[in-house]
């Protein structure tokens, strides 16, 4: 049985190459009264949270240099500490076997671009308690 | 002088021909661009005004990364350029632009072909237009 974690952060961990979306996407999360750590590609992502699990929750795009958003999850599924932050994934890609195979690795919500800021805050505002 | 500095004293200098106005009202759909503004929080500066610098300052990278990567028959490479400027693109309602860099992830990188080099004929062109909208929206913002 899975041990509860629990957290009261208000800090939401982004990665994404693109510096648009970056600042899109912090601008969002700020709104929802977050502190957003945005970080420009996956193994910067990772390494963070390798020293770091306080996280309320990590928006990754599924496409970035040196470390997919993808392979990310999956390292973090894998280790106790950081099993149950809530990831969202953002990519481009429509493909429906993508989508599934995000929530297969353990994705917890999946956006397409171009998202509007409702469908991110929404997202945001059905997180699931990492206490549960 | 920078591009967006460049397209923004063309459009305040009555530059642009009558018929580039024209097509560049497909350009950018400024719906989609407008809704960004709900994005913007209380105290800060004009969010769209940024995320415009921003994807001004990147895509010319990304095109110069994706020609580079055509050049070279670099498939990872002009994948990850094209679906990255596929996607700030589409964000920011230059449409057009978003439809071309998906074309671009179709295409088969091994050698330079009269398709690849149409495609990014294409998308130059279809920058210009958008860095033109882009820099009157600007310009509209800050004045």
């Amino acid at each position: 049985m899975l041990s509860p974690v629990t957290t009261s952060s208000r800090r939401v961990l982004i990665a994404d190459d693109d510096p648009v979306m970056r600042r899109l996407v912090s601008s969002i999360v700020e709104g929802e009264g977050f502190t957003a750590v945005a970080v420009t590609d996956g193994r910067e992502a990772f390494k963070i949270l390798q020293s770091d699990s306080d996280f309320r929750a990590a928006i990754f795009d599924m496409m970035m240099p040196h470390l997919e958003g993808l392979d990310i999850i999956r390292h973090m599924r894998t280790e106790k500490r950081l099993m149950r932050v809530p990831v969202i994934l953002i990519t481009a890609e429509s493909d429906f076997s993508l989508m599934s195979n995000s929530f297969t690795a353990g994705a917890t919500a999946f956006l397409q671009k171009p998202f509007t800021t409702e469908q991110l805050r929404n997202v945001l505002r059905i997180l699931p308690d990492r206490k549960s | 002088m920078s591009q967006i500095e460049v397209a923004t004293y063309k459009t305040r200098e009555g530059l642009l021909h009558p018929k580039h106005c024209e097509v560049l009202s497909d350009a950018v759909d400024l719906d989609v661009l407008h809704t960004l503004d709900d994005a913007r929080n209380a105290g800060e500066s004009d969010l769209v005004v940024e995320l415009i610098d921003l994807y001004v300052a990147d895509a010319s990278r990304k095109i110069a990364d994706i020609q580079k990567a055509l050049d070279e028959a670099e498939g990872p490479s002009l994948k990850r350029a094209a679906h990255n400027l596929e996607g700030s693109s589409a964000t920011l309602g230059a449409k057009q632009m978003a439809v071309l860099c998906r074309e671009l992830q179709g295409l088969d990188s091994t050698r330079p072909t009269e398709s690849s080099r149409t495609l990014m004929s294409r998308l130059e062109d279809e920058y210009c237009k958008v860095l033109m909208v882009f820099a009157a929206e600007r310009e509209r913002r800050i004045s």
